[in-house]
């Protein structure tokens, strides 16, 4: 990670990418919390996602990186409230205080953000074919039939892909991890 | 609000997402749910915000919403960063590479600890061994030492012997006739305090070892006379119907497994060493290095001296009953009565 934002202080290209692939969902997140419609949501996303990418100084660490992140969202959407004015309509439950600085709710957001990227992020994970079935089911609300013919695969694989896709989920850390936690919990 | 204070509020921010996602998923620590559990009292927004966050609906909302924004914002990057690539997914490897991938690494652990083994082996020569040492070979490694099973195991693989453990202490060993890996070198074994060893040649002679004894013997055994090096306590059958010329040396033993005629003529001068010949016979050999004195006890079938204390002196020649006793420097030959209790512990 470490060399990851080594590169990207360079602008590499590839490191660009990746920042791009690791921090979208804390943008996306952060920023939907405060606004209604997807479009304003994408332009500001992006308005954060370049501010951080064309940032000139340095970062120290992938920590760093997210820190600036959170700070560039809430300014740009203050200035997004302030230019557009149009708080009630566009913006929403954002309270005035929020719009004097630190608040509960920007809080609230940097939370959502950091639980919607970490669940982001174990979907990711998933085995490809595995992923691509669990999004049709997730994303596109397809029943295993719709999906065994969209894909032109028996449908009890797609129930198998279905029930490995939630097991992984919801039980990602197995093995030593989950017996560490489990002594954890004896003794702690 | 300082900035400290922020910087604060902000960590506190990131750790309860994290705690949420691990409740969400059952992994929490008591520790961790305690912790969760006070920010949520904290206030009812706090609460509020809780609920909503483990909510499947609004979860998968959001989890939507990232999915879908993914290539509009993509698109928007590419627009103002033409020369990035989207990312490759990564390959999937399949179970057969990793499991090729566990077995290389196996196979790769196992080359070098085969590999130790053989380089220990044929540089042996180089270290010295005592004759007290606690161990059955002097090709030894001490980091296997504290389990006989695996020594008995190095042993059939190394030393080309194959041992079985007896009753009441006692090792029995089959020595095979010849290893490819070490041609010109003797095999130097030792036995252990309350140990005892049978070592049985091809051709029908055994030789049984009392514990703290030293046997060397060459390991190539296709040959006319054999030399045997012993020290300790042993008794001998040799089958009257071998091929084989045995010459035994009662000597102290040097540290080389290489056959030296020097360093062996420089330790039997310095002992009570003898050296015998035999073409078939049953003897009892006492030569321990710290004991009082050298015997010789032939049982039945011949025994003839041909050295002692490392001169040549005019062959004699035992008969059945009798014992040859070195001590001083001067070679006695005796008749002792009740021979048969010397070598009980043979058939203990």
């Amino acid at each position: 990670m470490q060399q990851l934002v080594i590169k990207f202080n360079h602008k590499d290209t590839k490191a660009i990418a990746w920042m791009y692939e690791i921090n979208h969902p804390y943008a996306t997140a952060l920023v939907e919390r405060f606004t209604k419609e997807q479009e304003e949501t994408i332009d500001l996303t992006q308005e954060v996602l370049t501010t951080m990418l064309e940032h000139r100084r340095p970062f120290q660490d992938f920590r760093e990186v997210r820190l600036f992140l959170y700070k560039t969202a809430r300014n740009i959407c203050l200035n997004a409230c302030k230019r557009q004015q149009m708080i009630k309509d566009k913006f929403s439950d954002v309270q005035d205080d929020y719009l004097s600085g630190f608040t509960q709710d920007y809080y609230h957001a940097i939370t959502q953000a950091e639980l919607s990227a970490f669940i982001y992020r174990s979907i990711e994970k998933l085995p490809a074919k595995t992923k691509s079935i669990f999004r049709l089911l997730y994303y596109d609300d397809m029943t295993n039939r719709e999906i065994a013919n969209h894909l032109g695969i028996p449908e009890k694989t797609v129930a198998n892909h279905k029930t490995n896709a939630y097991r992984i989920l919801r039980w990602e850390l197995r093995g030593i991890k989950r017996f560490v936690t489990y002594l954890l919990n004896l003794f702690l | 609000m300082t900035q400290a204070e922020k910087i604060k509020n902000t960590n506190q921010a990131i750790r309860i997402g994290k705690l949420i996602f691990c409740y969400i998923r059952r992994e929490l620590t008591r520790r961790e749910r305690a912790e969760l559990n006070a920010w949520r009292t904290l206030s009812p927004k706090n609460e509020q915000f809780f609920q909503d966050a483990i909510d499947p609906e609004k979860i998968r909302r959001n989890m939507k919403s990232i999915e879908e924004n993914k290539p509009l914002l993509w698109e928007k990057l590419r627009e103002e960063y033409p020369r990035v690539r989207e990312l490759k997914p990564p390959k999937q490897r399949s179970i057969a590479f990793r499991i090729m991938k566990y077995a290389a690494i196996f196979i790769f652990l196992l080359c070098t600890m085969v590999g130790i083994i053989t380089y220990r082996f044929l540089t042996a020569d180089s270290r010295s061994a005592t004759p007290d040492a606690d161990q059955l070979a002097t090709i030894s490694l001490p980091l296997f030492e504290f389990n006989s099973h695996f020594m008995m195991g190095y042993l059939s693989g190394m030393a080309n012997l194959s041992v079985k453990e007896g009753e009441h202490g006692w090792f029995i060993a089959r020595v095979n006739d010849g290893n490819m890996w070490a041609r010109k070198k003797y095999y130097r074994l030792f036995t252990a305090k309350d140990t005892r060893f049978l070592l049985n040649f091809h051709d029908g002679t055994s030789i049984a070892l009392n514990g703290n004894a030293t046997i060397k013997y060459p390991t190539w055994l296709l040959q006319d006379s054999i030399y045997i090096f012993i020290n300790g306590e042993a008794y001998i059958n040799i089958p009257a119907t071998t091929k084989h010329h045995y010459f035994f040396k009662i000597s102290p033993p040097i540290n080389n497994i290489e056959p030296s005629a020097f360093r062996q003529a420089v330790a039997d001068k310095n002992s009570r060493g003898i050296q015998l010949e035999s073409e078939g016979g049953v003897f009892h050999l006492m030569a321990y290095a710290s004991g009082p004195a050298t015997t010789v006890t032939l049982v039945n079938g011949n025994l003839r001296i041909d050295s002692v204390a490392g001169k040549v002196v005019s062959p004699i020649i035992l008969e059945p009953g009798q014992q040859a006793k070195l001590d001083s420097g001067s070679l006695n030959i005796l008749q002792p009565a009740n021979i048969d209790s010397m070598w009980k512990w043979k058939n203990q």
